[in-house]
């Protein structure tokens, strides 16, 4: 009896062949203009994994990853596709930065950190709370609200970076510098490179969610919400209180990034620091295929390939670090294509 | 010569077949009845006649000429033509741009202006009296919608229509009115295939018939010469009886006053079908039935009385086990003892990508049984599906699989168990046999009834007249929006309770 | 005053519009055919990178014209493999449209010219006068007359609508989803063109800049009908011209409203007209329906 647990198994096979077929032909466009695939895989390899220093930075660029896929992720579970973690994931950061001016004479680090971290995690939850709301309250289509709220966050950061809390001592974009109370320590075998503990908070945040979805009774009408949204209504699932909450804890994960990098990095929020995790993240969610779990070794796969990508530029002649974009692109489309392996199957089969 | 003959045709899928050595013939200018049940292969027999499917071994033969169509526009080409189930017709598009789909006049620009004046000159001819050519097809009546597809088809020039359960959505009315078209597109020399699983209309209606049973042909005979038993027995292999003969329990007459449901003065506007002025009771150990055609307020009842928080603007009053309820949510019903099997399974009643166990704690996700402190317990809740699973038959019979694995009518049983499961007093049950197999039917009325004999109270929403007639104590015949009429159980009579449904008096 | 009404505002309002009109009108006939389109950021990207790049080279922006809107096809095409032949989520290979179309210019510009995602300056005398405007006319007026009087705008509107009344017409609902599909590539790509070789005079990295996502708003906001789209755009045309104008005005107070809060305008309009003004329009039935 084919059950439940080997569909899952079969769909994550699918989904390693297509991120696998995804890097190869982004391999191939490599090849195409003159660099060798095996030198671009061997840059990538080195960079990620070559050092205490550099496996260190591969989880520092996992870390906001996790996040934000899993904020894109969670409320895929019911149905909605949250396109703006990159907003939330600002406010957030921003707030965190914020709670280090606003907290500026906190000693115990405990309570620091605590208070920027719920700051940060309100903050993007609200961020995050406005499109479920507007989808839920007069049927606005979140795909287009994230978007342009995402814009708006870009403004709206900017204009309290260099308003309200510019550190006036620096020629820079950035707000005035964390105490030392707020700042996270890194490992020291990561020879300083910016990553602590907080890998493994961000490892059990994604574990509880994924236990919280499964075996909560909210977690189940997120799930039959994402499946069948009228089935749902008809036996009292609210619509409105699903995804408002769902959103919001999406924008309050996303929002913690502030914690990797406010907290743990440059320990104040720099105008446009965020690598495109927002969008990224949507990619990892996507090779998760919506899998909770699957998040983590999918942000690892896209850690790997933001760190490696940065090598690039350096150590070949022809590429740069815009690659991974491309990559990134064609991995989603592997992922992505349902019916490919039917079709090359049937293909292999007529052959024969 | 026949229009049409099957010869020895097969279709199977992997080891399954479909349509095993089918034979028989339609003769030109005849009505000529498909009847079987559901899966006994008419709908796929139909589908190798469109090339939609290819056939594994026979031959089709249309105006004596052997044909192997590879698709619909060959089929069509051939002057086959189609009225499906579920209508053709795009609700936001002109009736005019619906019909000439496909086969549009004009060479740049289209040719709006020829094509109205041949469909005018094809209503007159067959006496069909369209008039609406530029109205929405949404703002029309399910029965006109009905003759805009078969103008679809006299416009392609088909000469051989089939007409797949047309019926299903008409009121006696309109089902009249309809035969009496077919029998005038007859007269022109038409072709007509009827599809259909309602012997009464097949044997008043055809002039011959042929059954289907599990993928073969049983036979065909001349109507006259047959009757329901022997169609019946044909059709499922053994005697059935088509009426509910079981157990009814004779309750000492019910105190109106004891109510469990009662709405009065029930008004709701601005949605697609709204209610006006709707009042009645529902009372203990008495099954309520709602008839009226399709689109005359039954689904916003239904969706009303199961949610009154999606319907901020109804007005008027909707008490249940005593409290008010307006603006209620369906677990706060719930835990006031009502169950809903709603109108359609595979849109408001399962997960399909879900195995039953979850399909099962859909309503039930915050029962206090399988739920404590927000974390479910589904240990507790699988024996409860596997005795579901075991009371009611459904195959196949584990709890791990998808929804979308079961049949129709196992999917409508397990619906209708996950219903009982919290053991209700109050029942809202819309068509339970919709698409549910002639065995399955006779187990879900039986099943309906017992809970009527325990004191229950039902409400039962159903487009089949016969099966109102059979199961409920009381009918209300819905009409625009109201209630036209009440009849108790010995004023039950096809043609009266029609007559309102069409809008008569009762 | 009539005259400076006219080279103040509609002018400009309507060359800013351009880009999104072309886009907006692709998407439209996208989304009409039942697929939906986020990917238009993506081809606009590309068609104002390819269209820049042959304009430099042969100094001829018609040229340009014509490589944007093959690049915007070439995209497409990729898209619709994914989503017609594969039956991908049509969000998700849109979102990896846009991303993949993000990366294609910094990548060939450092293979063509050694540089991080801006082409060379094209020449100023192949810069365009008004063709654009010209040809957005003829486009605007061709959607039109094809979306409501000929037999393609009939089918291609049932295929979103009603594909198994078009497949049981004879015709092929994946052929007229293949068309929208092209369509939204070739028409994108030119809006993309519009942007680089004649609202500007050289491509930028990411210059696109959310016009693709504001063009897909337009498309709602115009509920999926041409000529509503079209004015959709021109509402979104006029606030990035309100934006242009405000910055550095003093409104009240003594300074001027702060660049950001101006900067966020137009998305901001776009969010609370999608919000407010809309209503719950209703898409095409079968609209990212994955047959």
């Amino acid at each position: 009896m084919k059950s439940t647990w080997y569909a899952s198994f079969r769909s994550f096979l699918r989904a390693v062949a297509g991120a696998a077929l995804g890097l190869s032909l982004g391999l191939l466009i490599c090849k195409l203009v003159g660099e060798s695939p095996l030198k671009v895989l061997h840059v990538l390899y080195q960079s990620s994994f070559g050092s205490g220093y550099d496996f260190g930075m591969t989880l520092f660029y996992t870390a906001p990853l996790i996040l934000t896929g899993l904020a894109v992720a969670i409320p895929l579970k019911g149905g909605l596709f949250n396109i703006g973690a990159e907003g939330q994931l600002t406010v957030g950061a921003l707030a965190a930065a914020w709670a280090g001016v606003i907290g500026a004479s906190i000693q115990s680090p405990v309570i620091a950190v605590v208070f920027a971290t719920s700051s940060a995690f309100l903050a993007g939850g609200l961020w995050g709370l406005l499109p479920g709301f507007l989808k839920a309250r007069q049927g606005s289509h979140e795909v287009i609200t994230t978007i342009m709220l995402n814009f708006i966050a870009a403004g709206v950061t900017a204009y309290f970076t260099l308003y309200s809390i510019k550190d006036p001592v620096s020629a820079q974009a950035e707000t005035i510098p964390l105490p030392e109370a707020f700042h996270l320590k890194p490992f020291a075998a990561f020879n300083g490179a910016p990553m602590g503990g907080l890998i493994f908070f961000l490892i059990l945040l994604a574990v509880g969610i994924h236990y919280a979805l499964w075996k909560s009774s909210w977690g189940y009408s997120l799930k039959a919400l994402g499946e069948n949204e009228t089935a749902a209504e008809t036996y009292g699932i609210s619509r409105g209180r699903s995804w408002m909450s769902s959103m919001f804890l999406a924008g309050g994960v996303a929002g913690l990034v502030g914690l990797v990098e406010v907290l743990g990095n440059s320990h104040r929020f720099k105008i446009g620091f965020s690598a495109d995790y927002g969008f990224v993240g949507i990619a990892v969610a996507l090779v998760a295929r919506g899998n909770i779990l699957g998040v983590l070794p999918s942000a690892f796969l896209f850690g790997i390939l933001q760190k490696g990508s940065a090598s690039l530029d350096l150590e070949t002649d022809k590429i740069t670090r815009d690659l991974s974009y491309l990559i990134q692109g064609l991995i989603i489309l592997g992922v992505s294509a349902e019916d490919l392996w039917g079709w090359i199957w049937q293909l292999v089969r007529r052959k024969k | 010569m026949s229009a049409l003959e099957f010869r020895g045709v097969s279709k199977c899928f992997g080891s399954f077949f479909a349509n095993r050595d089918l034979s028989f013939s339609v003769e030109p200018g005849t009505i000529h009845g498909l009847i079987g049940e559901n899966g006994a292969g008419k709908s796929t027999a139909m589908k190798a006649l469109f090339g939609i499917y290819p056939i594994d071994g026979g031959t089709i033969l249309i105006q004596g000429k052997p044909v192997r169509n590879k698709s619909p526009v060959q089929a069509m080409r051939l002057g086959i033509g189609m009225v499906h189930q579920h209508f053709m017709l795009a609700g936001p598009e002109t009736v005019l741009d619906n019909i000439i789909l496909g086969h549009e006049p004009g060479f740049l620009r289209l040719d709006r202006e020829r094509a109205l004046e041949e469909l005018k000159k094809i209503s007159e001819t067959y006496g069909l009296h369209f008039q609406k050519w530029h109205a929405r097809v949404d703002e029309l009546s399910v029965g006109e919608q009905q003759r805009v597809e078969i103008l679809k088809l006299l416009y392609q020039r088909s000469a051989i229509l089939i007409l797949d359960e047309p019926t299903a959505v008409l009121t006696p009315q309109e089902v009249t009115e309809l035969f009496e078209n077919l029998k005038r597109l007859k007269a022109e020399g038409k072709t007509i295939i009827l599809i259909s699983h309602k012997l009464k209309e097949v044997l008043t209606h055809t002039d011959s018939v042929t059954v289907l049973r599990r993928g073969e042909c049983v036979g065909t005979r001349v109507t006259a010469e047959t009757n329901e038993d022997e169609l019946a027995q044909m059709m499922v292999g053994r005697p059935v009886s088509f009426t509910y003969e079981g157990e009814r329990k004779v309750f000492a007459k019910a105190d109106e006053s004891r109510a469990v449901l009662r709405v009065e003065r029930l008004t709701i506007e601005g949605v697609s079908e709204p209610l006006r002025k709707v009042g009645f009771d529902l009372r203990p150990a008495e099954i309520l039935g709602v008839a009226g055609v399709q689109g005359n307020g039954q689904t916003t009842l239904l969706r009303f009385l199961s949610n009154p928080s999606r319907y901020r603007s109804a007005d008027g009053e909707y008490r249940f086990a005593g409290a008010n309820r307006m603006g209620s949510n369906p677990l706060a019903l719930r835990r006031a003892g009502m169950a809903l099997v709603p109108e359609d399974r595979l849109s408001e009643g399962l997960l399909l990508e879900q195995d039953l166990v979850e399909n099962y704690l859909l309503g039930q996700h915050e029962d206090p049984r399988f739920v404590r402190n927000g974390m479910i317990d589904r240990s507790k809740l699988r024996p409860r599906v596997e005795a579901a699973i075991r009371d009611f038959d459904i195959r196949p019979p584990y709890t791990n699989i998808w929804a979308s694995r079961l049949s129709g009518g196992n999917q409508q049983k397990l619906v209708i168990a996950r219903a009982l499961d919290s053991n209700p007093n109050t029942l809202l049950i819309a068509h339970p046999t919709r698409g549910v197999d002639v065995g399955a039917i006779e187990r879900i009325h039986e099943a309906i009834m017992k809970e009527r004999n325990a004191g229950k109270s039902i409400l039962l929403f159903s487009s089949e007249l016969d099966e109102l007639m059979d199961l409920s104590d009381r009918i209300l015949v819905f009409y625009n929006g109201a209630v036209a009429a009440e009849f108790s159980r010995r004023e039950f009579d096809p043609w009266a309770i029609g007559r309102v449904m069409g809008g008569g008096a009762k | 005053m009539i005259e400076e009404f006219f080279s103040n505002w509609i002018l400009p309002t309507v060359r800013v519009s351009a880009p999104l009109v072309f886009a907006a009108l692709g998407g439209m006939w996208c989304e009409r055919s039942g697929v939906i389109q986020i990917g238009l950021e993506g081809f606009m990207l590309v068609g104002a990178f390819f269209a820049a790049v042959t304009t430099h080279y042969f100094s001829n922006p018609y040229l340009g014209l014509v490589a944007a809107a093959l690049s915007g096809l070439a995209l497409s095409w990729i898209y619709g493999v994914s989503v017609l032949r594969f039956r991908a989520n049509q969000i998700v290979a849109g979102t990896a449209i846009n991303l993949f179309a993000l990366g294609v210019p910094p990548f060939l510009s450092k293979v063509w010219f050694d540089s991080t995602g801006n082409t060379p300056p094209i020449p100023g005398e192949a810069q365009f006068r008004f063709t654009p405007l010209v040809l957005m006319g003829v486009s605007i007026l061709l959607s039109v007359f094809v979306f409501s009087s000929t037999r393609f705008g009939l089918r291609l509107r049932f295929a979103g609508e009603h594909p198994e009344a078009l497949k049981s017409a004879g015709v092929s609902v994946e052929w007229k989803r293949w068309q929208g599909i092209a369509l939204s590539g070739i028409l994108a790509g030119i809006g993309g063109a519009t942007l680089s070789t004649y609202l500007s005079s050289s491509f930028t990295r990411n210059m696109s800049a959310g016009r693709g996502f504001i063009a897909l708003a337009a498309v709602i906001l115009g509920k999926w009908k041409p000529v509503p789209t079209v004015l959709a755009c021109l509402l979104f045309g006029f606030t990035d011209q309100v934006q242009i104008r405000l910055q550095g005005v003093v409104l009240w107070g003594e300074s001027p409203v702060p660049v950001q809060w101006i900067q966020i305008l137009p998305y901001l309009i776009t969010l609370l007209v999608l919000t407010f003004a809309v209503g719950r329009s209703r898409a095409p039935r079968r609209l990212g329906v994955v047959e």
